[in-house]
């Protein structure tokens, strides 16, 4: 009888036993245990899937990636164009001849001499319709795009090494932006040829090797890539200069969980919300630094709709919203508020209109364009970010106190796309780019040309005299001559108010007292930078 | 009984192909489009229509929606769940890269509440209406109320943040891979979900003991004399079946991942791969992961139907 009662609670315990026992097998193992050099452990506010420059990567992976490969020039925190692999370059005065002049004596992190070669090959593939990069258009000024284009051709002629370390780059048409468009952060890396050479084109994008690549020019290599755990890599001892610190382990982790690490010195740098900066800034042992970020975050106007076409009506709005306000209330201040879509400095006349926070004048602003707005105006955004549901708040009854019906649509990123493509949205409120390196950035944004889906125009404006002003800054690469061209183009942009220019939130990221050298970069997606220059104080 | 266990299998089967295809059409009812999920509308400088148009060809994605189903039903009947969309690698090997740390935070948690449960809710059903039950019961009352995401972050910040004793979240420490340092991590999310699970059971077992202390036969065993601990084992016995059909119901929703404390302790488990695979409408992922929960749930039930026949000596002769 008792023998009986025993196995009953034995039968039921050793089913739970038998289901525990299996997962003890194929639990992860991390092979270094054992190493004596230094290490870091750093934050990744998502999980990457793979490490493929030729895609379109999103921020953890561009994070990874910019650790793990080098391009010719990048952009450094004061967004100059700064020296990678090409030490020197020069721009010819009608802006379409770059040449560039690459370091001597580099090799690959397998030994491999690295040679302009590599850089002509990586650009052919970036160009090229069969391998169908995401960054294809942004050669598209390259003699010989429209060759390879159309087949006719299988290299980029417009690409050329003249000797061993140099490359020259050919427009057809003159693009003194060209350098931000290659360089302006975590993109258009060199890739190997001596490995992928003989890999076939069609299949790149979907390549073995990017699901863990084990070649690069950066200042890391991968080691191991633990599915939603980390990304351990360790330094690059072929790269260029010293590398301070022997092992990264980049963990995939919540910003909950990263600000409870940052606590209990589980992790030495991360990059936080302006949400949590009252939790994060009183942690003994802690720096908090913030740059000035490169892109804005952004109401669309949808101008296919008629009532948005009238421009008082987006001027109203503009007034309506107190930008500064939300700065200080919900970024804690640090952001800045914009009056362009463009962000250079040099390129910023002194004279745009503030649109001060003002809602009487909206509202005579509104009664003067005779609009009415009585119907519901949705602004659509996807919700996630509290930084930008708390700012969505504050728009909403903006809009509503000047006596505009605007309510919050809250949407995922995939409904957010399909209402551009079906133009259906009234108000999309998103954030990103990298526009300050160079105000030609701006202007796919803007340009008639350059309407969603055949570019990022999700506002679906056109002005004419707007194009032409940033064709002229384009055609020249002399100063002066660029200056004038983009300071009209910011008058015109300012006046017509194609996007609500809602904030510029700086980036902010905090440190650990171990962690030295690091040196805060506003593009977050290239905040690893100078990485190859951290270290460890013990 | 072997003839009886053979139909079920085959019952089950079929069970599994129907929830199968009722799973492609659900999901693929669900609004919300993959590519754009993917692709960001602002690439930038990127020829956004002829990259999406090449990305749904790879993918399948331009095929009529019954040859997609053809090909992924046929797949499926040789075993082949198909590739992610997100990075291109087969389904059955992310699900089972991620089965064992879920096996191993939910089986321990299962385990140990099931092991605190069993004597706890005797305990209560025996000193019934008294201190130890009262205790008992409202401490377990307050367990089921408070949301254990709420208990995971207060751990986190009294034994982490605060007395620094134990680490914060993930299943290693950065560069190690030891038994010791795996425990160490296993502590706060297997305490705090092994206390969710108790917490209810408490309940269940203090139930059905209670009705088994009041049936005659109890009366009969403690007539003949039997010392309280014998009729506690007679009454434990037979409270067992509801507990198991209880274990039963809850074993699946519990394998499938335990998604918030998961998400709270960065744990790499199921939660968080079917999170992520629904929020980037990754199809082929969503459905494994949809399919992996079927079978756990047709498992369950086998293994339940088959405890019965241990447990109750009736179902047995029944048959």
């Amino acid at each position: 009888m008792r023998f009986k009662k025993t196995t009953s609670l034995v039968a039921l315990a050793a089913s739970a036993l038998l289901l525990t026992a299996c997962g003890t097998g194929p639990a992860p193992t991390g092979e270094s245990g054992s190493e004596s050099g230094s290490s870091a452990n750093v934050y990744l506010y998502q999980k990457p899937v793979s490490f493929n420059p030729l895609k379109g990567a999103q921020g953890a992976e561009q994070l990874t990636m910019s650790l793990m490969y080098d391009n010719l020039v990048t952009t450094g925190p004061d967004y100059e164009i700064i020296p990678r692999l090409a030490e020197t370059w020069e721009v010819s005065d009608d802006a379409k001849t770059y040449t560039f002049h690459l370091a001597e004596g580099l090799t690959w992190s397998d030994g491999e001499p690295f040679t302009a070669e590599d850089v002509v090959f990586s650009y052919t593939l970036y160009a090229d319709p069969t391998v169908g990069s995401a960054w294809r258009k942004s050669l598209q000024d390259v003699v010989g795009y429209d060759e390879l284009d159309a087949g006719s051709a299988d290299t980029l002629a417009g690409v050329v090494a003249t000797d061993e370390h140099t490359v020259t780059i050919t427009l057809s048409r003159p693009n003194a932006g060209f350098l931000s468009l290659i360089g302006y952060g975590s993109v258009f890396y060199v890739l190997p040829q001596h490995v992928l050479g003989d890999q076939d084109r069609a299949g790149l994008l979907e390549n073995e090797f990017f699901s863990k690549p084990t070649v690069g020019m950066g200042p890391y290599v991968l080691d191991e890539f633990n599915v939603d755990e980390n990304v351990v890599l360790s330094a690059n001892e072929h790269f260029r200069t010293e590398v301070g610190i022997d092992t990264l382990y980049l963990k995939m982790l919540t910003t909950d969980v990263a600000t409870a690490q940052l606590a209990t010195g589980e992790i030495d740098l991360v990059q936080v919300s302006p949400l949590d900066l009252d939790a994060v800034e009183g942690l003994p042992g802690v720096t908090m630094e913030s740059a000035p970020s490169p892109g804005f975050i952004r109401a669309a106007l949808n101008f296919s709709k008629p009532e948005f076409q009238d421009k008082r009506v987006r001027q109203a709005m503009l007034h309506a919203i107190d930008r500064k306000g939300m700065i200080e209330g919900i970024l804690g201040g640090h952001g800045s508020v914009l009056n362009s879509s463009i962000m250079t400095e040099w390129a910023l006349p002194d004279d745009l209109n503030e649109y001060e926070y003002d809602p009487e004048r909206a509202k005579t602003l509104l009664q003067e364009s005779g609009v009415d707005l009585s119907r519901e105006v949705k602004l659509s955004w996807v919700t996630g970010q509290r930084d930008r549901d708390q700012m969505v708040t504050v728009i909403i009854e903006n809009l509503q106190a000047v006596g505009i019906n605007a309510v919050a649509n809250p949407v995922d990123a995939g409904a957010l796309t399909a209402s551009y493509e079906d133009k259906s949205y009234d108000l999309a409120l998103f954030g990103g780019g990298v526009y300050t390196p160079d105000p030609a950035s701006s202007s796919p944004m803007l340009a008639c040309d350059q309407h969603f889906p055949a570019g990022s125009n999700t506002a679906m404006f056109c002005n004419e005299d707007l194009d032409t002003a940033f064709a002229a800054g384009a055609a020249t690469a002399i100063p002066a001559e660029r200056t004038a061209a983009y300071q009209e183009a910011a008058r015109l942009d300012n006046e017509w108010v194609p996007y609500l220019w809602i904030t510029a939130a700086d980036t902010l990221w905090a440190s650990s007292e171990r962690l030295q050298g690091f040196a805060p970069h506003g593009d977050f997606t290239n905040g690893f930078w100078n990485a190859a220059e951290w270290s460890i104080a013990e | 009984m072997l003839k009886a266990v053979i139909l079920r299998l085959v019952s089950s089967v079929g069970v599994f192909l129907i929830i199968a295809v009722g799973l492609f059409t659900l999901v693929r009812m669900a609004p919300g489009d993959p590519v754009d999920m993917m692709v960001p509308p602002d690439v930038g400088g990127a020829d956004r229509e002829a990259y999406v148009e090449g990305l749904r060809a790879r993918l399948g994605l331009d095929q009529p929606i019954l040859v997609q189903f053809f090909r992924w039903f046929g797949d499926l009947l040789q075993g082949n769940l198909g590739y992610s969309y997100a990075n291109g690698q087969p389904v059955g090997q992310l699900l089972a890269d991620r089965l064992g740390p879920t096996l191993l935070l939910m089986g321990s948690a299962l385990l140990l509440g099931v092991l605190i449960a069993i004597p706890l809710g005797v305990i209560a059903a025996v000193r019934r209406n008294r201190v130890a039950d009262y205790t008992i019961t409202s401490v377990s009352v307050l367990a089921i109320a408070a949301p254990s995401f709420f208990l995971a972050m207060l751990a986190i910040y009294v034994f982490s943040v605060k007395l620094r004793l134990l680490p914060s979240s993930g299943m290693h420490s950065t560069g190690q891979s030891g038994l010791i340092d795996l425990l160490t991590h296993m502590i706060l999310p297997v305490g705090i979900l092994a206390l969710a699970v108790a917490a209810p059971f408490i309940r269940y077992v203090r139930n059905g003991m209670l009705e088994e202390l009041g049936k005659d036969y109890i009366r009969a065993v403690t007539a003949k004399g039997a010392g309280q601990f014998l009729v506690v084992g007679h009454a434990l016995r037979n409270s067992m079946i509801s507990l198991i059909t209880v274990l039963a119901l809850y074993l699946p929703t519990f394998l499938a991942g335990a998604v918030v404390m998961e998400q709270v302790f960065a744990w790499p488990g199921m939660g968080q791969l079917a999170i992520s695979a629904l929020t980037t409408r990754d199809y082929p992922v969503i459905i494994g992961f949809g399919l992996y929960v079927a079978v756990l749930v047709l498992l369950c039930n086998l293994i339940a139907d088959l405890l019965y026949t241990v447990v109750d000596p009736r179902v047995r002769t029944a048959r």
